[in-house]
């Protein structure tokens, strides 16, 4: 018999006002920055990748030319609404989501403890990566936590209802990032220490149903890249250029470092669990999941929140707080806020330039052009990789196409066009590293000189 | 009378001991019951020498019932609820007195009735013993029985009844529409495909997402509160009431040495237990083989009335005419239930609402690791029952009972109509019909272990039954939409629809999309694409995809949930499994035209597995 017997466990929940309003307290400051540096010109490469792959997949009506790169979930959730904005508010959204966690933590614990050591680790420019740069590390790490929270319940509670919602947190946070699997596979491992008596059979199904939410969703990407592409998509983050190193890792996490000191000052089975995470971000670099320094801090502050041991005293919590608060301040000081670049300038004036043109009337190699579509208000006017006519149109561009644009990073080999201008076609423009052919005959583009100008003058 | 009285007269008489006296005297200090059936119950009188002895107490001459004795004229004219409610039978009237055959002293009130009936005559009581009481009631009124047992509910409410399968505005409907299929088809193949082809992948997505809403609920469930040992313990069994147990049994002689084991074990008192076995008037076999086990002598045997249709709701409703209880259960011959599953009952009505009139017991399987299609079922099961039916529970959605170990409160069932024998899952079109008479249909957190079939073809008629049965239902509701929706709600009527009749339409359709997906993976063709436009499409390789990763995910945790670990992986084999209920589905269709009150009868005792201890 195995029928449910226990009662609900009381809990202590602060008002949800109170909660609402701490929450939003952590998030106002990353959004209001955020916005502040979009309407100064940032806007970052991986946000530019996302927009401009739903812009792509927007215009021409077909879902599958997001092109099944991985991770899925950004690109699902800016389809609605596809602009640097709402990327924003998504990020906002997850690091309000997130604090209201933590503090739902804070009221079962009875200390605010937890929350000042997310504050530390969000409000700095570390954080601000999170809204302004990367909002789908904050969904992820939003997921994570979920998971992470109900399997602590499930091994404190045994019951199943919080072992089915971690797989499923663990599972949709593979669809922001490879690291839900690889911490499925650590919340799974670690079960015989949690549960020392554990036995095989039950050991290998508690296994099978953490990791099957991230496998299913791999299975699943897999499936659909190979029957829309005909390839298999690996699932790593092509968005982020580089990882951060063990030491820069090592230096931006000091209350974990804590955290980790004072476990292992009296280790317990749990002990593990607040390793491996780290052990796990040290080893995604090396096979190629890329994340970046805010992810790895806010990811390892919360591995801290959730192992704080609870018989620390008064001045082991004093320690801790202030650590992250100095980290804090730390960062403000060293850490460079993202920034705008000329080449974002100039890429920027050349899009808005551009955008009047009549649909898939300028051909262009898009994988040579990231920087100049992830501007682009609209995918309409370019005829790219993606598109079925490409090839015709690279073997006869005057039948297919009016422009033909050659950007900075392209050299040449896929349009041919870096040194002559392709049969038909004329110089119509050349600037900053860009070169716009016009067939002949065709309208000049109504360039708007007038929207141009600021641009191109900012990038000088 | 006094219980003293009866206990000295009996003891004077030797017909008990006065050790046996005291001992039972002891036990109804403990349950309140009376001392007569006491002494029966614990094996210490006969049946018959117990009925003399009362009637020699009350001044009453005994006699024994047999056919001859039974003027069925007479007794006739007496109501038979007044002969039940009384347990009273007029078998005799010579124009002067009326001989009336009783078990219990006879009252006041009875008096009263039988002059309003009898005018004039003088009663003449006669006692026999509660059996022959039965048996006379059963031979004056077969007619009246069969005819209430089979058309009770009908003659109630027709609207409510599956005897007519189709009423003519859904004749009508089905005619139009398949008219405009093969139109649609002549005229425009690919368009009316399309048109096909949209409403059936949103059904597909609305059902995946409902049983997964549902079932994440029902998983949410166990951290509600339940019913505890503590809880049990604190019961007063003098405050128990009588509990009638139902057992339809039909061919099933091989099993009546378990389930009679099984019914011992129940923890209630044994003589507040008022346990029924209803056999079918051709099958003497069964019968013999309950005698001769001489269950204990709170077991009663009915043999039920030959008369079509031959169904369990059948059985069950002439069990419940002559059930005593106040509350009352269904089991199979084949259940083991847990032993404290009447007290949870019990108790689960006493703290529930004044609208609960049934709760309903999780089933599961005893040989659930016999092969690979008892191991499908118990995962299966284990989802139904322990996350869908408590998270329809909890969401306060109709609820579509189980076949067995479903607790009533008699009377409000006996006021619903009872079963309905036109439909073959009677049970779970009585959750619906108790839902749309404002009634509640509640879940307890016990189990009755039953033996999970292990044969394709017996297992394939057993859910082609539940399937047909799903489709008379869902026919039945579906008469007055909008009248449903004013009933019981729109969140109701959809999840109505969506489980009683979405089941059976999913099952249906599955092997189209089945073949549909493989020739499109196989042959990468550009045909289907007409039919497939973008947003049909994604939402069709959701449905494939997640759809069917979440469904094996919550299956995985629910067998987690029984500890039956062996089986999370087994979860993902359930496509396979899925493909079997198509088979089923459509034999059921054809049924549903056919022989739709056909009763598929399931073969037990096939198992080579132990029982559930």
């Amino acid at each position: 018999m195995v029928s449910p017997v226990t009662a609900p466990r009381r809990r202590a929940v602060a008002p949800y006002w109170v909660r609402g309003l701490l929450a939003a307290t952590a998030a106002a400051p990353l959004l209001v920055a955020g916005l502040l540096l979009a309407r100064a010109g940032y806007l970052s490469d991986t946000h530019g990748a996302f927009l401009s792959r739903v812009l792509f997949a927007l215009d021409r009506g077909q879902l599958e030319l997001l092109g099944f790169e991985y991770p899925p979930l950004p690109f699902l959730m800016l389809l609605p609404w596809p602009t640097v904005t709402l990327a924003m508010l998504l990020g906002a959204l997850a690091i309000f989501s997130l604090a209201w966690l933590v503090l739902n933590d804070c009221t079962m614990r009875r200390s605010i403890l937890p929350f000042i050591l997310l504050l530390g680790a969000l409000w700095s420019p570390i954080g601000v990566h999170l809204v302004a740069s990367d909002f789908n590390e904050a969904v992820g790490l939003f997921a994570l936590y979920g998971g992470w929270r109900h399997y602590r319940r499930w091994w404190e509670t045994r019951k199943t209802i919080h072992g089915l919602y971690t797989g499923l947190w663990l599972g949709v946070a593979f669809y922001t990032s490879p690291l839900g699997l690889g911490l499925a596979l650590i919340a799974g491992a670690v079960l015989p220490l949690l549960f020392p008596r554990l036995q095989i059979p039950p050991f290998a199904s508690q296994l099978v149903l953490l990791v099957f939410p991230g496998l299913a969703a791999t299975a699943t990407w897999a499936y659909l890249s190979w029957v829309f592409t005909h390839r298999v998509a690996f699932p790593f983050s092509p968005w982020e250029p580089q990882s951060p190193g063990f030491f820069a890792i090592v230096t931006w996490t000091v209350p974990y470092l804590l955290v980790a000191f004072f476990s292992l000052l009296k280790p317990k089975a749990t002990t593990a669990g607040v390793l491996l995470p780290f052990v796990l971000l040290v080893a995604a670099n090396r096979v190629g999941w890329h994340f970046s320094l805010a992810f790895a801090v806010v990811l390892l502050t919360l591995v801290a929140i959730i192992a704080i041991p609870v018989d620390l005293d008064r001045s082991q919590r004093a320690l801790l707080g202030g650590a992250a608060i100095l980290q804090a301040l730390a960062a403000w000081v060293l850490v460079p806020w993202p920034q705008t670049t000329p080449t974002d300038a100039t890429s920027r004036a050349v899009a808005v330039a551009l955008a009047p043109a009549p649909a898939r009337s300028v051909l262009i190699d898009d994988r040579f052009a990231l920087g100049l579509l992830k501007w682009a208000p609209s995918l309409s006017p370019y005829l790219t990789t993606r598109d079925t006519g490409f090839e015709v149109a690279l073997a006869e561009p005057a039948a297919v196409v009016q422009y033909v644009l050659v950007t900075p990073d392209d050299d040449g080999l896929t349009l041919d066009a870096d040194v002559h201008p392709p049969a038909g076609f004329q110089v119509d423009w050349s600037w900053a590293g860009y070169t716009l052919y016009r067939r002949a005959g065709a309208t000049r583009l109504p360039v708007r000189y007038d929207r141009l100008l600021p641009f191109a003058e900012a990038a000088q | 009378m006094s219980s003293i009285r009866l206990g000295e007269y009996l003891v004077e008489r030797e017909l008990i001991s006065s050790q046996q006296l005291a001992s039972a005297l002891q036990q109804q200090q403990r349950t309140g019951e009376r001392l007569g059936r006491l002494l029966l119950i614990l094996g210490y009188i006969r049946r018959l020498d117990l009925a003399r002895a009362l009637a020699a107490l009350w001044g009453y001459p005994f006699l024994t019932v047999d056919d001859k004795l039974v003027d069925a004229a007479v007794a006739q004219r007496f109501p038979l609820d007044a002969t039940l409610q009384y347990r009273a039978v007029p078998v005799q009237d010579d124009g002067r007195s009326v001989i009336v055959v009783v078990a219990d002293s006879p009252g006041p009130a009875l008096l009263e009735t039988l002059d309003v009936v009898y005018p004039g005559r003088r009663m003449d009581f006669r006692v026999s013993t509660e059996w022959d009481v039965d048996r006379a009631i059963a031979l004056a009124h077969r007619r009246k029985v069969v005819d209430t047992s089979i058309y009770g509910l009908y003659f109630r409410d027709q609207a409510e009844s599956a005897f007519t399968v189709f009423t003519l505005p859904q004749y009508l409907t089905f005619a139009v529409a398949c008219f405009a299929l093969l139109a649609g088809f002549y005229f425009a193949p690919l368009q009316t495909l399309l048109v096909l082809n949209v409403p059936i992948t949103a059904f597909f997505l609305l059902v995946v997402g409902f049983r997964t809403w549902v079932g994440v609920s029902g998983a949410s469930a166990e951290t509600a509160i339940s019913l505890s040992p503590e809880d049990l313990a604190s019961i007063d069994d003098r405050a128990l009431p009588v509990y009638s147990i139902l057992v339809p049994i039909y061919r099933e002689a091989a099993v009546i040495g378990t389930l009679l084991k099984s019914l011992r074990e129940l923890d209630y008192p044994a003589d507040k237990l008022d346990i029924l076995l209803l056999f079918e008037e051709d099958d003497p076999e069964t019968l013999a083989a309950a005698k001769a086990a001489a269950p204990g002598a709170n077991v009663r045997f009915f043999v039920v009335p030959t008369g079509d249709p031959q169904t369990k709701p059948k059985a069950c409703n002439v069990g419940l005419l002559f059930a005593r209880g106040e509350y009352l259960v269904i089991y199979d011959a084949e259940d083991q239930p847990e032993p404290d599953q009447l007290k949870k009952a019990y108790l689960a009505f006493r703290r529930g609402p004044e609208a609960l009139v049934c709760v309903q017991a999780a089933l599961n399987y005893y040989n659930w690791n016999e092969n690979f299609l008892t191991r499908m079922f118990t995962l299966e099961y284990s989802f139904w029952f322990d996350y869908l039916l408590p998270g329809l529970d909890m969401l306060r959605l109709p609820i579509p009972l189980g076949g067995t170990s479903n607790h009533f409160k008699a009377q409000v069932l006996r006021d619903l109509g009872g079963w309905d024998p036109f439909n073959v899952t009677e049970d779970a079109d009585l959750g619906i019909r108790a839902a749309m008479h404002g009634y509640r249909v509640g879940i307890i957190n016990s189990t009755t272990y039953e033996e999970a079939n292990k044969e394709v073809g017996n297992w394939i008629r057993q859910r082609s039954r539940w399937i047909k049965g799903y489709m008379q239902t869902a026919l039945v509701f579906s008469r007055d939409p909008m009248g449903l929706v004013r009933r019981v709600g729109m969140r109701q009527t959809l999840g109505f629809g969506l489980l009683i009749g979405g089941t059976p339409l999913i099952f249906l359709i599955q092997p189209v999309s089945i073949v549909l997906t493989l020739v499109w993976i196989v042959t990468r063709t550009g045909l289907l694409d007409p039919i497939f436009p973008p947003i049909v499409l994604y939402l069709s390789l959701f449905n494939l995809l997640i759809g069917n990763a979440l469904a094996i995910y919550i299956n995985m945790f629910a067998v987690f949930k029984r500890r039956l670990h062996v089986l999370v992986l087994f979860a993902l084999l359930n496509p396979f499994y899925w493909i079997l209920h198509s088979i089923a589905a459509y034999k059921a269709l054809g049924q549903l035209f056919t022989r739709p009150y056909y009763w598929e009868k399931t073969t037990h005792g096939l198992t080579r597995h132990g029982t559930a201890a």
